[in-house]
């Protein structure tokens, strides 16, 4: 009797099929009008690298009203990664912070922030949403390479701007085929670039070692590494890597110590950071350090014991926070005041302070708020101060260069004051227009 | 055991006759309105309910696995990521169009669940369980090893399913059109089967497997057989993510213990062993978080723990078992009040 | 031979951390028949507990201590309101109730205390002892000296008192220990709340062999924690604690010495392990009774 049962069940469903294929047939969808540009007071002119005839299904300028400039974002908000997203509360308090002063020629910046936990799924559905749903002009601050990548590729073809979000490890190709986003970071081959520069050239070093974070972050900013070594006549004698599920990294440090190396770059994050620099200095070798700015932040290195961190180098864009700096103290005043429950302390709140501040910059230097025009000024900024970013650090991108910030200041940690202050010599280390040469 | 064909006799065939019916025009409504949600809905909505039916797949494969078969996995991820990456690669690198990737796509995980499925032949319950949350945690670590070809961790972009200019449809509309039929096919090749020797064979299994044995059902060839039709699926709903979605990763969720715990907790909050708790499971799994998200996301993890157990402990059977003897209650009560009215009628002289 | 040396030093430390967990995953087992997996999530938890403690300048060991009381009571109380409901035979109501447990420990604690990482301090004084040129920190002695420790206690306490005699019973058999008049209740909620208490200590181990405290610390221990379990035998507490040292040292000269197999390889060894142990010795290397009905 089942058989049969269910033998019946298929004729209905049949029908539903074709019925479903007859809706189908007639059920297109049509795409919204071309809502026209809308002119900006304080446009900057530049060379118009992406044109609104290379986009389809463009629209100009959903969420731009008389007084606001709709922006969405995608980062984690809740999960083991939530402290990255803390990057989007910093950059929030700086919107608000300029909206109390007039915004953007008279446009209040509005960011409707999503949780996607770190998982590229999330972060395009919520894309999606804030595209579609809530309107948004622009996406900014997505803070997973894969997570933008999840997106990038038809928000190229709609020509949605992607501000400062993270792509620090795409390649140059990557970047040349997806001209409406905009890096966040530093690049991880340029940053490694740096640090193994700085170690090789300036201090002399010429055996060094590596531990990676297996993954696109690790190998980035290991071809930097690689890159600066050779270039300065060093040899790197040994290269670990680890899983971020790995409990310990006892056997990569007992390896790397056995190399007999006299520097380790260290390229990680999270607790993973004072957890190889408290394994390191436990194996009783002293090498000199210099780790990437993910393993920066004071309260991760506070972890670590005072003697494994003395001395660490590291470098940041951001400038370091002091009690006498004008900037600084905007910066803490607006963190306390709009997002009282965040650790204004940490790293990833400046870093998104001054990502704001490029977006803002981007924003202002638009001839037109309309998608492609926000993207060309994206792509059109010559040398432009970041206030929060280290004296002498300008943003600067071009056609071919999607990264706006190249250059570092190299520092060194002081456990007992747990501050990072710059040194005297060769402090900024310029790469601009080198990324190319680190694949 | 013989009764006469009195009025109180047949009551309760009547009562089946008309849950049969009212069962039937429930599914027929609910696949009308499924079908309709993409001509109505915006894109983004369309595409999470796209996820929905996706998710519904391996959940329907762990449901025959466990639901019916009593074996516990908690590695579904695994063949659901496998399936996904067959169609990845052979888009992005090999220039496949999705459709012809599907065979491979369901190919490759069936002869995986095969494989797993005979240590599953001693490895029993929890243990197993065990074995299976150990390599799925393991996966995302396998992906990143190859990632040559992978693409690791920063992950491997596909161009997604295009519906034929014939058909007029968007890209989402065609994605949720194109796995609706697929999760009724299995829905329905499922129930055939659940109904079916195998099926019978299976539940046999679940509550007795010396008594089924003893009964001529071959354990070892059913279960061999359902792990690789339950990784199928799994392969299916895999294929269909990597087409909708366009970017797999070893950070994508539903690769990881995360989604390996979202599929079992999807059949369990549906109901195990039931036809449809799959789809409805799939529905809370994928949408209740993102809900209790906008209140605070912290919350919507715990909650998923929280409802993962209360259901367990309340409605074993899960909600659409909850449902079924809910809506068999009332129809009794219906049709019981209808026999009664018509032997008092008849009783009047 | 000192890199030799210092690998095995390695390892060994490692393997303490996941027999610390394997230990506690044990007792429950050995005292409810029930595997829990949400162990560690339990054990972090009651960390938070320590590092709370000592964070408002209660000595190590109190707070240890604290920990491990408050925890014993968390553990008979989980037993009493959820556990007990749970038939250990029906594996899938088993699997799904750790499941729920894990997540929502997990959540708990990163809605109370964050992602971020947190410092506890050791019980264990800093440093090594150098041996020539291998070093052996004093942490992984104390960590070794103490679970050493724990293993003589239990076995002592399961084979040669009542009470021992009475949790076995309980694990083995709760309707026959009824009829013979044991107070099943008790005895399960004694069981879990020591397990608990253990899941403390382990916490507290872990942390001071080189983790730092956070939501996600246990993930990764749990996998190797659970093969080492398995490889041991899920009832024998000095089979965990070897296996996890074996598995320690295993994956320290595999990352060591093999380097084809890469880090990516560590767990796969574990699931492999535990697969080939399960498949083909299912009570394990110490196990006395068989776990998998064949």
């Amino acid at each position: 009797m089942s058989r049969r049962n269910s033998n019946r069940q298929l004729v209905p469903l049949t029908w539903c099929l074709a019925g479903l294929l007859l809706v189908a047939a007639c059920g297109g969808r049509g795409s919204d009008a071309d809502t026209g540009g809308v002119k900006n007071d304080s446009g900057v002119k530049v060379a118009q690298v992406v044109k609104k005839d290379d986009c389809t299904g463009y629209q100009a300028s959903p969420g731009i009203s008389d007084d606001e400039i709709k922006l969405g974002s995608s980062y984690p908000d809740s999960g083991p990664l939530a402290s990255i997203g803390e990057t989007n509360k910093g950059m929030e308090s700086y919107f608000k912070h300029l909206n109390e002063s007039g915004g953007i020629n008279g446009r209040k910046i509005t960011l409707i922030g999503k949780d996607d936990q770190y998982d590229p799924t999330k972060a395009s559905a919520n894309v999606n949403e804030l595209l579609q749903k809530d309107r948004v002009f622009a996406i900014v601050g997505v803070q997973s390479t894969t997570g933008t990548m999840a997106v990038w590729d038809q928000l190229a073809r709609e020509c949605v701007p992607i501000l400062e979000s993270t792509i620090s490890s795409a390649t140059r190709d990557q970047r040349a085929a997806h001209r409406n986003a905009i890096d966040g970071l530093v690049p991880y081959a340029s940053e490694g670039y740096a640090l193994a520069g700085y170690l090789t050239k300036t201090l002399g070093e010429k055996k060094v070692a590596v531990i990676t974070q297996d993954g696109s972050f690790g190998d980035a900013a290991a071809r930097g590494v690689e890159r600066a070594i050779e270039e300065n006549g060093g040899k790197l004698v040994a290269h670990e890597s680890f899983q971020v599920t790995d409990p310990t990294v006892r056997s990569q440090v007992t390896t790397l110590k056995a190399s007999g190396a006299d520097a380790l770059v260290v390229i990680a994050a999270g607790t993973k950071c004072p957890q190889i620099f408290d394994t390191v200095a436990a194996s009783g070798w002293k090498p000199t350090i210099a780790t990437t700015f993910t393993c920066s932040n004071t309260t991760l290195m506070g972890l670590a014991k005072p003697a494994s961190t003395d001395g660490i180098i590291s470098d940041g864009w951001v400038r370091v926070r002091t009690a006498d700096d004008p900037e600084s103290k905007t910066f803490l005043d607006a963190v306390k005041k709009y997002a009282p429950g965040v650790n204004a302390s940490s790293e990833n709140v400046a870093i998104g302070w001054a990502q704001g501040q490029i977006v803002a910059a981007i924003l202002e230097r638009a001839t037109e708020l309309t998608r492609v025009g926000v993207i060309n000024s994206a792509l059109g900024l010559d040398g432009v101060a970041v206030p929060m970013a280290v004296d002498g650090v300008k943003a600067s991108t071009s056609a071919d260069d999607s990264a706006p910030i190249e250059s570092v200041q190299i520092r060194t940690f002081d456990s007992a004051a747990g501050a990072w202050t710059p040194v005297t010599t060769d402090a900024l280390v310029d790469m601009t227009g080198k990324l190319g040469d680190f694949e | 055991m013989t009764m006469p064909l009195s009025a109180p006799a047949v009551a309760p065939v009547v009562a089946a006759r008309t849950r049969v019916r009212i069962g039937y025009l429930l599914v027929l409504a609910a696949i009308l309105a499924a079908a309709v949600v993409p001509f109505l809905a915006p894109p983004y909505v369309v595409q999470n309910y796209t996820r929905v039916l996706i998710v519904a797949l391996p959940t329907v494969g762990l449901n025959l696995l466990t639901g019916y078969g009593g074996v516990i996995s908690l590695g579904q991820s695994v063949f659901f990521g496998l399936g996904a990456y067959v169609t990845a690669i052979l888009v992005a690198d090999h220039g496949w169009a999705w459709w012809q990737t599907l065979p491979l796509a369901v190919a490759l995980p069936l002869a995986a669940g095969v494989l797993i499925g005979i240590p599953s032949l001693r490895i029993r319950g929890v243990y197993f369980a065990i074995v299976t949350l150990v390599l799925a945690a393991w996966f995302p670590n396998v992906i990143q090893r190859f990632n040559e070809t992978t693409g690791g961790n920063q992950g491997k972009s596909l161009t997604v399913m295009q519906a034929p200019g014939w058909l007029g449809l968007a890209q989402d509309q065609y994605g949720y059109l194109v796995s609706l039929c697929f999760l009724l096919l299995v829905l329905l090749l499922l129930r055939n089967l659940a109904r079916g020797r195998t099926g019978r064979a299976l539940t046999a299994m679940r509550d007795n497997e010396v008594a089924a044995a003893t009964q001529g059902v071959d354990v070892a060839r059913t279960k061999i057989y359902v792990s690789g039709l339950s990784a199928a699926a799994a392969g299916l709903g895999g294929c269909l993510y990597a087409a909708t979605q366009g970017i797999v990763s070893s950070e994508t969720a539903y690769f990881t213990v995360v989604g390996a715990i979202e599929f079992l907790a999807a059949m369990v909050i549906g109901g195990a062993g039931t036809v449809l708790g799959p789809i409805v499971g799939a529905l809370v799994t994928e949408r209740l978080p993102v809900l209790l998200s906008d209140v605070d996301p912290q919350l919507a993890v715990a909650a998923y723990g929280v409802l993962l157990i209360v259901v367990v402990r309340v409605m074993p059977a899960g909600l659409v078992g909850f449902a079924t003897t809910l809506a068999r209650r009332l129809t009794a009560r219906v049709t019981q009040h209808h026999t009664t009215v018509n032997a008092r009628n008849e009783g009047k002289p | 031979m000192d890199l030799f040396l210092q690998r095995l030093v390695d390892g060994l430390a490692n393997g303490a951390i996941y027999a610390a967990l394997a230990l506690a995953i044990v007792l429950v087992f050995q005292t409810s028949g029930i595997v829990n997996f949400a162990q560690g999530e339990m054990g972090m938890l009651a960390t938070y507990l320590v590092w709370a403690l000592t964070d408002v300048g209660v000595p190590v060991l109190l707070a240890i201590l604290a920990a491990m009381v408050v925890s014993f009571a968390g553990g008979a109380a989980l037993e009493r309101l959820l556990i007990r409901r749970i038939d250990p035979e029906d594996h899938l109501v088993t699997v799904l109730v750790m499941t729920g447990l894990f997540t929502l420990f997990g959540a708990l604690a990163l809605i109370f205390f964050g992602s971020d990482g947190r410092q506890v301090p050791s019980p264990f004084p800093e440093g090594s002892l150098a041996l020539g040129s291998v070093r052996v920190p004093y942490a992984t002695i104390g960590a070794l000296l103490v679970l050493g420790a724990v293993c003589a206690g239990l076995a002592v306490l399961l084979r040669s008192t009542k009470l021992g005699l009475g949790l076995r019973a309980v694990a083995q058999n709760r309707a026959s220990s009824a009829l013979s008049g044991l107070p099943v209740g008790r005895l399960l909620g004694i069981g879990w709340g020591l397990a608990a208490a253990l899941g403390a200590l382990a916490g507290v181990l872990v942390t001071s062999l080189g983790l730092y405290l956070e939501p996600s610390m246990m993930l990764p221990v749990l996998v190797y924690a659970m093969a080492a379990a398995t490889l041991g035998g899920l009832d024998s507490g000095v089979g965990a604690v070897v296996a996890g040292l074996l598995l320690g040292v295993a994956e320290s000269l595999a990352v060591g010495y093999v380097k084809v197999l890469g880090t990516e390889s560590a767990l796969g060894v574990a699931a492999v392990v535990m697969l080939l142990t399960m498949a083909l010795r299912p009570s394990g290397l110490f196990g006395t009774t068989k776990v998998a009905r064949v």
